[in-house]
């Protein structure tokens, strides 16, 4: 008797064993004893943040830009023949171009929603708020630079085709996503401490939760002010956000660098990550200042005539004779006098008279260019230009005056106390330098009534240039890169050429460029049936005109 | 059938938040067929001749794969160059494929008509299955008195290879085929001209001399080359002659209740159409996921002649 009841127990925890390990997916129930599928909410945020310049596998906003950096010209590739001088879309297998693409659906994605649910869970309201924060920033990016893209059925590990949804779609998700981001970053209760914020914080704004709700509402400034082709534009929508976003040089979100012996502890545009060097025309990656900016800054151009502008030195690279210039799109370097090449962004000279050390020295590299350099993801400057030209659109022109004279007093500041390192003593910005620049006529309309659109988009251009390059591009886009400022005949982009005949891309048929093909790797090999209802199969795709810029 | 397997690693839209993927997908369908067959031919006092034959044939087949999934690879099987095991739906799951000749609408060879060399077609296609056609093993013991003999002979008929080895040997200059690199040639095929599928292609006439064009050897010359196909083989995987001591050697030892002596010899000898070394490759282990790597030759070394003497010693 005893031997049956035992027989039949047995039988018993067999079979409770198999009906419920039929329910259980495999992560469940089989724990993998040398990595937990569930990790400290504290551990996923350093990830995430790097992932808003460039990460420690090189992806990132810094990998994009040395390409699309030249759809406005903020730089030109040191030789011609370059694709992207050339407004040119990426072609055949390549995945140049295609980094926003990866981090936003794979460095961050998976990663960010396990923060969002985890904190949640684990009552950490601060790391879903700044969760949330991080993919609304990174949505908005994502759909500002390739258009229609997977929304809705987006992350879900059961699916093998995905559908893309419109770009309107995506707008109305982030402004979802930064409400509630904001409730969440209001909670204090639970473990929503600052403390525990700054464990994984501490290379962005260091727990400072009042810093990640600015974050929040730049990017709804941003969402609302991309849309001011439309006529449903809300100026007032977008200075309300601006008033609530950063405002000061202090509250830009910056993403750091500990700048170790460790390769991906730095910049990825600094000499160690050595992301700018290569020379051959295939990758592009070899940039220098265009014409375009050195114009705007040297007194060259025609808007801002024969002033010269301090923060030159700052931003850009001189060269034998100690002047400012920029590279021609589609020209390269070879073209122009040994003695005016400008040197590259880690001081090298490129007059082949001059001795260089190598490798390069990051004593000489300025700006964003440094190992150790901070990477701005939104700053002050910026979103005083946005209200500046929201409020001009409004009819407000004191009012705009005010923001256009604080966004650049705030790029001034921002340089000088931000970014002085390694600047030439003789260059070195002095208050009365900022002063006479400030005062000058050309750059400074006597009167509110004699601001146009071309100071306050030229100056946002000089003070954006460099780091802030998709929000520029977004900027020129709005204008259709020549549009007219109505009644003044003139370009509101003025002296920027846009690339024509030989210098334009043979597969762009003559248009501009207004968005990059989603990535090869994922979509092309992958999800090419959908492609094909979008029309991203196109060779001129990239021609495309976006939604946001549309009435 | 296996219907709806689980795909371990692959790859799609990185909507799905990662970049490799699992999930129960793709159909396959393997079916074989064994006959294995005992006799013995000869059994006597003295002498007795047992034998065991054994056949094995397979077929294989990829139903189906997700419609986003051009072709599913076994990543392990890539060693070398643009060759791999991969599944296309439709092929079979023991498949090689690879980068081949560009071809028109006849078959012929496109030729570059400013290089007069062929063309790469750039694209993973199946080039290759390594599934043999059948494999026959025999097995024999004569036992005669006191020795046995006894022998397995190994037969496989058909499968591919990819013999990696020897590409890399052509690029490098060192295998045979290069010997007459000084030799002009003009390769049969017809100019990619754009009447390569009209009725009347160019036909090629341009002479070249591969020692002074080495992108004969190289970009000109795509994996297709190097897959062999149909390999056969057969082998003395092993022989051994054995002589049992009577018990009366060892009657003193009470603790032993056998003793015999051996000498086994394996792989003896083995007759192959192989171009390469040993056609029993693996470019990676046995514990290779899925169909795993063998039929891929990427400089793997042929089983070596062994020759063991011994004494076995019951107790």
């Amino acid at each position: 008797m005893k031997k049956i009841i035992s027989t039949l127990s047995i039988t018993a925890i067999l079979l409770a064993v198999f009906v419920t390990s039929c329910n259980k997916k495999i992560d469940d129930a089989y724990a993998n004893p040398n990595a937990d599928v569930r990790v400290p909410v504290e551990t996923i945020l350093p990830g995430l943040i790097s992932c808003m310049a460039g990460n420690g596998a090189g992806h990132g906003p810094l990998n994009d830009y040395r390409f699309i950096g030249k759809y406005v010209q903020n730089f030109a590739f040191c030789n011609t023949g370059g694709q992207y001088d050339q407004m040119g879309g990426t072609t055949g297998s390549s995945d140049n171009a295609a980094s926003l693409w990866r981090i936003h659906y794979f460095d961050i994605g998976q990663n960010c929603m396990n923060m969002i649910k985890w904190g949640q869970e684990e009552e950490k309201w601060n790391y879903a708020g700044v969760g949330k924060a991080i993919f609304a920033y990174s949505w908005l990016a994502l759909t500002d630079y390739h258009g229609e893209v997977i929304l809705k059925e987006s992350f879900n590990t059961g699916q093998l085709t995905f559908k893309y949804d419109t770009q309107e779609d995506v707008y109305n998700y982030v402004r979802q996503l930064c409400r509630e981001s904001i409730d969440l970053l209001n909670r204090t209760d639970g473990k929503s401490t600052a403390t525990n914020l700054a464990v994984g914080d501490q290379y962005f704004y260091g727990g400072d939760v009042a810093k990640w709700k600015k974050f929040v509402y730049s990017i709804m400034a941003r969402s609302f002010h991309h849309l001011t082709n439309k006529a449903t534009y809300s100026a007032d929508s977008v200075v309300k956000y601006c008033d609530l976003a950063i405002n000061d040089n202090l509250d830009n979100a910056m993403v750091k660098f500990a700048g170790t012996s460790v390769s991906g502890t730095n910049n990825f545009w600094g000499p160690l990550r050595g992301n700018l060097g290569s020379t051959s025309i295939g990758t592009e990656t070899a940039m220098r200042q265009s014409t375009f900016i050195a114009n705007l800054m040297n007194g060259a151009g025609t808007f801002f005539t024969g002033v010269q502008d301090p923060r030159a030195w700052y931003i850009l690279r001189g060269n034998t004779n100690g002047t400012i210039k920029g590279v021609d799109m589609n020209k390269g370097q070879t073209v122009i006098a040994a003695a005016d090449r400008c040197e590259s962004f880690w001081g090298i000279s490129q007059n082949p008279s001059v001795s260089n050390t190598t490798p390069s020295n990051d004593a000489n590299c300025r700006f964003i260019f440094r190992n150790a350099a901070p990477f701005p993801v939104v700053t002050a400057t910026e979103i005083a230009f946005i209200k500046a030209e929201a409020l001009y659109r409004k009819g407000d022109k004191p009012g705009a005056l005010a923001a256009y004279t604080d966004g650049i007093s705030k790029h001034f500041d921002m340089l000088t106390t931000q970014f002085a390192t390694n600047v030439p003593a003789a260059k070195v910005i002095t208050p009365a330098m900022k002063a006479a620049y400030m005062a000058d006529p050309k750059v400074m309309p006597a009167t509110a009534a004699a601001l146009s659109l071309s100071h306050i988009m030229l100056q946002k251009y000089i003070a954006l240039w460099g780091y802030d390059v998709l929000e520029t591009w977004t900027d020129m886009r709005r204008y259709h890169y020549s549009d007219q400022e109505t009644g003044t005949g003139r370009q509101v982009y003025v002296d920027f050429v846009k690339p024509s005949g030989g210098d334009l891309f043979i597969n762009n048929n003559g248009k501009m460029v207004y968005r990059v093909r989603p990535r090869f790797n994922s979509e092309y090999v992958w999800n090419i049936e959908e492609l094909g209802r979008i029309g991203a199969t196109a060779l001129d795709y990239h021609t495309k005109e976006m939604w946001f810029s549309q009435p | 059938m296996n219907e709806k397997q689980i795909a371990e690693n692959f790859r799609a839209s990185y909507a799905t938040g990662y970049v490799l993927n699992t999930l129960n997908v793709g159909t396959t369908r393997n079916q074989g067929v064994e006959v294995s067959l005992d006799f013995t031919p000869v059994k006597s006092k003295k002498l007795t001749w047992t034998s065991q034959i054994n056949f094995n044939h397979m077929w294989n087949e990829v139903i189906s794969l997700p419609g986003n999934v051009p072709e599913f690879y076994i990543s392990d099987s890539w060693v070398y160059a643009n060759a791999r095991g991969g599944l296309v739906t439709g092929g079979p799951t023991t498949s090689i494929t690879s980068f081949g000749y560009s071809r028109n609408n006849k078959g012929d060879l496109l030729i570059n008509p400013t290089t007069g060399l062929p063309i790469s077609d750039g694209a993973f296609k199946v080039h290759g299955d390594r599934n043999p056609d059948f494999t026959l093993g025999w097995t024999n013991s004569l036992k005669f008195k006191n020795f046995t003999l006894s022998f397995l002979l190994d037969s496989k008929v058909g499968g591919d290879i990819f013999n990696a080895t020897e590409m890399y040997l052509t690029i490098a200059g060192l295998s045979k085929r290069t010997d007459d690199r000084y030799t002009p040639r003009v390769i049969k095929g017809v100019l990619n001209d754009g009447l390569q599928n009209s009725a009347t292609p160019t036909v090629n006439n341009i002479a070249i001399v591969p020692a002074y064009n080495q992108a004969f050897y190289t970009t000109a010359m795509p994996e297709e080359e190097f897959i062999q196909k149909d390999v056969n083989w057969v082998r003395l995987r092993e022989l051994t002659f054995k002589y049992t001591f009577p018990a009366n050697v060892y009657r003193r030892l009470r603790s032993v209740t056998s003793l015999s002596a051996f000498v086994t010899g394996n792989d003896l000898f083995m007759f192959s159409n192989y171009l390469g070394a040993d056609p029993a490759v693996n470019a990676n282990t046995a514990g290779t996921r899925g169909v795993g790597a063998w039929g891929f030759d990427y400089g793997n070394t042929p089983t070596p002649i062994s020759i063991n003497l011994g004494f076995k010693v019951g107790f």
